[in-house]
This record gives structure tokens, sequence and C-alpha cells, in this order.
């Protein structure tokens, strides 16, 4: 069974908080909207009540010696602005309407019971009569006005929501991207290792849940830098326990060349020899990529590039299967330059290719080796051009750590595997008279 | 030159120590590192061929106790450990060259033939003598241009007088330089060597000084 990937940290922070908060604003909105429309409610409620039991004296007053056989009394009232307010009627127990105000129906108030508060299709209607029985009031607010006030109210406390949250999501983004941003630096710190940089981890600053995790981590390459250098050692002990054997055998026969007077016997000793060579050379060649695959390319302290490519061409030249005229170029400012390689490394892959140059140089022409100050080795020959197809294959090895194409003598094998630790550039370029190029910066 | 072999294995002590003979030096070979002291504490070498994984500790430990208690002996390593950090390690702890196995035996000689001028201050193989020329790095002797036909033995007589042209040199310390050559070593044995030369190359290349030894008169 797979697991979806589980998404970014930062992401689900910023969504789940914002949600979070979003939800508990709308639930303290709506809790508060309920609370608002109650107490509302009860003030229109009062102030019915109010006007009910204010206007009933007066109005008892003003029909005790009203002619009822006239009709119900309509009372205008002052302008207003379209406000259609509290309106009320007077009217006897009977029902019959003795006095209503402009904008009240001409219709009782369909109500039933005497007292208190009812409510109509549009009208919130509040009844009082008066002690004696003779008259009685209902004053009634228009329902429509009512909900017009609440749903204005309940916008007032909806409308900063609508501000309140993208504010709150930026915030919350902010403070998540700064909280996380020791765990960014842990991120970039051990994305830096690989198995060519096995440097400690910076430790210092990290905050405390990430510290454990960073000592975790601290221990765990220490057991990889440990177990690299255990098999770098057994590749190094192996050549030795490989070389020996076949450097007295190659002594012994060089001997047996030099001491016979048999020329049939010589013949067959130097059969033996060259097979010997070939060995060794065989032998040298999986011990460079045993160790290129084991070992460690990057360093964690410069090391001087033109000491190191000195011996390895002094060695160069005294392997060389004819005489080698391998002439060293140090440009300006070349002198002391330093790389962060592997000492090692360095000599495999320079070694490599300039046996290799050598290998496909024409006869009596030079190997040149141009250093500049700029980090580049460059090792060029009189060879002909590669095919381009070789070329290309050449270097999407060397970018892509594919394996190159076969090339026998060819020094691409084995400083392949080191070249992508430290982000070698490996290039076979025509120049002048198309004479390849194979540089390491 | 007597030179000191300090290699355990016997395929390549045994062949090593033969062409090394085979050049005109003397060899002592020993396989462990402490057999190397007690070497060293009975007969003064010149040269040292030391590898480095002995059964008994490491060549670059002995390599340093040498240096430290002032031994300057020419010492070329000789090691399957081919990396270039061994090799600088190596040539930090006071080697003088470094050969990595396999090696080609001429190559051997020529690296100790190289270390041996060194140290005798006269890196110029080739030497010219009152009418001889002496190849130092090919072995070869001529006199009035024709080539000398010169002996194992008679090289390691004539090598050990020609590291310091002019200086005596002893009966005693041509006598070490022949030990090596064995049972064959007689008494007379320098004079007859002596004599020898002196026939291919001509009675004052080598001059007798009565009581103390030998010279070449560089003249």
């Amino acid at each position: 069974m797979t697991r979806r990937p589980a998404g970014s940290i930062t992401g689900r922070l910023i969504l789940t908080l914002t949600v979070g908060t979003t939800l508990l604003w709308l639930v303290a909105a709506i809790f508060s909207t309920g609370i608002l429309q109650h107490e509302l409610n009860e003030s229109f409620d009062r102030a019915l009540v109010e006007t009910a039991r204010r206007l009933l004296p007066l109005a008892v007053d003003s029909v005790q010696d009203r002619d009822e056989e006239q009709g119900p009394q309509e009372i205008h009232q002052f302008e207003r602005d379209g406000d259609h307010g509290l309106v009320y009627q007077l009217r006897r127990p009977d029902g019959r309407l003795l006095l209503r105000s402009e904008d009240a129906p001409a219709a009782p108030f369909a109500t039933e019971g005497s007292a208190g508060f009812a409510d109509t299709d549009d009208y919130r209607v509040f009844t009082l009569e008066d002690p004696e029985g003779r008259v009685g009031i209902q004053v009634a607010e228009p329902l429509a006005r009512r909900r017009q006030a609440l749903a204005g109210s309940t916008l007032t406390l909806f409308l900063p929501l609508l501000l309140l949250i993208p504010l709150s999501a930026a915030g919350i983004f902010v403070a998540v991207r700064r909280g996380l941003r020791p765990l960014g630096t842990l991120q970039a710190e051990i994305a830096a290792r690989d198995g060519a940089n096995l440097a400690p981890l910076a430790l210092s600053g990290l905050p405390r849940e990430l510290t454990p995790i960073a000592q975790a981590l601290a221990r765990l390459i220490d057991r990889l830098r440990a177990a690299f250098e255990a098999e770098r050692q057994f590749a190094a002990n192996s050549a030795h326990e490989l070389r020996t054997p076949i450097a007295g055998a190659l002594a012994q026969t060089q001997r047996l060349i030099a001491m016979t007077g048999d020329d049939r016997v010589r013949l067959e000793a130097r059969k033996i020899e060259a097979t010997l060579r070939r060995l060794a050379e065989l032998a040298e060649k999986l011990m460079q990529l045993a160790r290129a695959d084991a070992g460690v390319a990057v360093s964690e302290v410069p090391v001087e590039v033109l000491p190191i490519l000195r011996l390895v061409l002094a060695d160069s030249r005294m392997h060389a299967r004819r005489p080698a005229d391998i002439r060293l170029a140090v440009g300006p400012g070349a002198e002391a330059l330093t790389a962060r390689i592997n000492v090692d490394a360095l000599a495999i892959v320079l070694r490599n290719l300039i046996d290799n140059a050598l290998v496909h140089s024409p006869a009596d022409t030079p190997v040149e080796i141009e250093v500049t100050a700029d980090g580049r080795v460059a090792v060029r020959n009189a060879a002909p051009p590669s095919p381009p197809r070789r070329s290309r294959a050449c270097a999407a090895a060397s970018s892509a750590a594919q394996p190159p194409p076969p090339a026998p003598g060819s020094g691409w094998r084995s400083s392949r595997p080191s070249s992508p630790r430290w982000a070698a550039s490996c290039s076979s370029i025509p120049r002048c008279r198309a004479a390849p190029t194979a540089s390491r910066r | 030159m007597r030179v000191l072999l300090i290699e355990d294995d016997p395929g390549l002590g045994e062949a090593v120590r033969d062409h090394v003979a085979a050049d005109g030096h003397a060899v002592d070979w020993v396989r462990r590192l402490d057999a190397a002291e007690d070497a060293r504490a009975g007969t003064p070498f010149e040269l040292m061929l030391l590898d480095l994984n002995l059964p008994d500790g490491g060549g670059l430990d002995f390599l340093r106790r040498l240096r430290q208690q002032g031994d300057a002996t020419p010492v070329i390593i000789l090691t399957a450990m081919d990396q270039i950090s061994r090799r600088i390690e190596g040539l930090n702890a006071g080697a003088d060259d470094y050969l990595v196995k396999p090696f080609d035996l001429s190559e051997l000689s020529a690296r100790l033939a190289a270390v041996a001028r060194r140290y005798t201050g006269n890196p110029n193989p080739l030497l010219s003598i009152g009418g001889v020329e002496i190849d130092l790095a090919h072995r070869q002797v001529r006199r009035a241009g024709a080539l000398a036909e010169i002996t194992g033995r008679e090289w390691a007589v004539l090598e050990r007088l020609l590291r310091r042209p002019g200086v005596v040199v002893s009966r005693g310390q041509l006598e070490d330089t022949l030990y090596e050559f064995g049972a064959e070593v007689e008494s007379n044995a320098v004079e007859v060597y002596v004599s020898r030369l002196r026939r291919k190359l001509g009675r004052e290349l080598i001059v007798t000084v009565r009581g103390l030894g030998y010279r070449i008169d560089p003249r």
C-alpha cells in the first residue's frame, strides 16, 4: 500500500489555521447575532408596551365624549420621512374601532385574545385595555421594519469578517513561514549532504524542537562517514592484497628474462610479463572504480591542486608506454589554486584524463595540460575529434551520471563516478584542428 | 651500495633482492621491522627499500622513527598503496621516493640510482674521469670511446668509489659492498676487483692510498 505524499507542512498549517480561525469567527458572529436579535426584539417590544401605556390614557380621554356614530376618527401625523413606524388603533371591547393613527390599517388588527403581544402577518401588536374595560389600545410595529433593523445589525457584525479573514490568513502565512524558517535551514543543510558531502550539520541556532532531529541526523551522517571510510579502507587493503602478488610475479618474470640465455624462454617470459602488466592495469582500474564509488570526493578542507597534478604527471611520464611529451602550462594566479576535492579522487580523475590523452595521442605530438586560475584543468592532445555521438554520450554521462559508452583505455569510465560528486564538467570539445579537450573544473 | 630491503612478500622480495644485487649492490633482505632494526644496528646501510604493510607494524612509523633518530639514510618506499594521499604522507614522513607495486625492476634500478646520486651530491648520471666515461644510470663504462665489459661485482666496487670521487674508501667499506655476494668474497677480493678495473679502465683511474684504502682520481 502506498501512502500519498504528505504535502507541505507550511500549506497545511496555513490552511488549517485560517479555516479554524474563520470557523471560530463565524460561530462567534452567529452566536452574537442570535443574542443581538433577542435583545433587539425585547427592546422593540418594550417600546410597544411603553407607547401603549402612554397613549391609552390620552386616547381614553379624547374619545370619552365622542359621538361614535361618526365612525372611527383618523389621527393625522406630522410629516414623516416615509418611516413607517409605530401605528395604533383604539377600539371598544366589542371590536368597534374608535380611533386609529394615519398609517394604521382601517380594519382592526386580526389578533386573538385581549391583552399582550400578538403577531399578524405584517405587524407585531401589543394590546392594552383600560382598567375599566371601556376601551383598548393596540400599538403595532411593522414586522418588515423590525426585520430590516435586525438585518442591518447582523450585517454590521459580519461585514468586518470579510476583511479580517484575508488579513488573518496573511498574518498566519507570515507567522508560519517565519516559524518554520529553521526547518528550511535544516532542510537545506540536509539537502547539501550526499555521498560526496558528509560534513557535520550546523546545529547551532536550531529551535529546541528540531535539535533532536538534527542530532539524530548528525549521528546518522557520522555512521555513514564511518561506513564510507571503512569501504574505502577495504578497497585500499584489497589493492594491497591484489597488487603485491602481481608485483612479485612480474618481478620474478623480469628476473627470468634477465637471467635466461634461451631465446624461446625469454619470448614466453615476455608474454607472461605483458599479461601481468595488463592484469596490473586492470587491477588498478578496478581499485580506482571501487574507491570512486566508495570515496567521498568533496573535501572539507581545500587542497592545493598543482602539487597533486605534478605527482600525477610524474607517474604518467614514468608509466607511459612510449616516451611522453607532456607539457604543463600554469596560468597567472593558478600556482596557488586550491579546491575542496578529495586528494585521491582528484588524482584518479587527472590520472585517467592524462593517461587517456597519452593513449590516444598521435606519435610525436604533445599532450598539453593547462591550469587556469578560474579552477579549470584542461588536458588536450592532437587526436582527431571523437565522433559527435560519443562526445554527447560522454557529456551526458558526466552530467547525468549515466554509464558512458564502452571506451577501452579511455579515462571516462573511472573518472565518471567521481565527477557528479563535485559537479565537475566533462566535455570533449573540438578546438582549432578539432583536437579533443577534456577538462575538469 | 649496501641496501636494506624490508619486504614481507617472499616472491617479490626474492626478485628485488636478486635484481638489486645484479645491479652491483649488496642487499640485506629482511621481512619484518624488528629484523630491520637489528640489521641497522649491525650494519650501516646506504639505502633502504621499505614496504609499508609489514607483519609487525607500519613502514611509515618505522620511517618516522628513523628520521626522528636523525638517520638520514635514503629510503625508497615500495608499496601497493597507490593513493596520492598515502604518497604525500610517505614523502612527508621522510621518504626519498615512492614506488607503487607492481613496478618494473628497471624502474626500481633507475630510482635507486637517482636517489643514490642525489645523496652523493652528484645528480648527473654521466661522469667523465681521465678519459673514462661512466653512465651511472645505464651502468655503462667507455674507455676511449670503447664499451668496457664490467661485471656486477666490479661495478659495485667502481660505483662505491665513484660515489665521492677523490675521497678515500677503506678496504673494509669495499668489502661491505661486496659482502652480499656471500661466500665468494675472499680476503683478497677487493684487490682482485680493483686490479680487474684497472686493467679495463686504466691504472690511473683508481689510486691506492697505502694503509687507508682506495680512491678515484678525479682528474
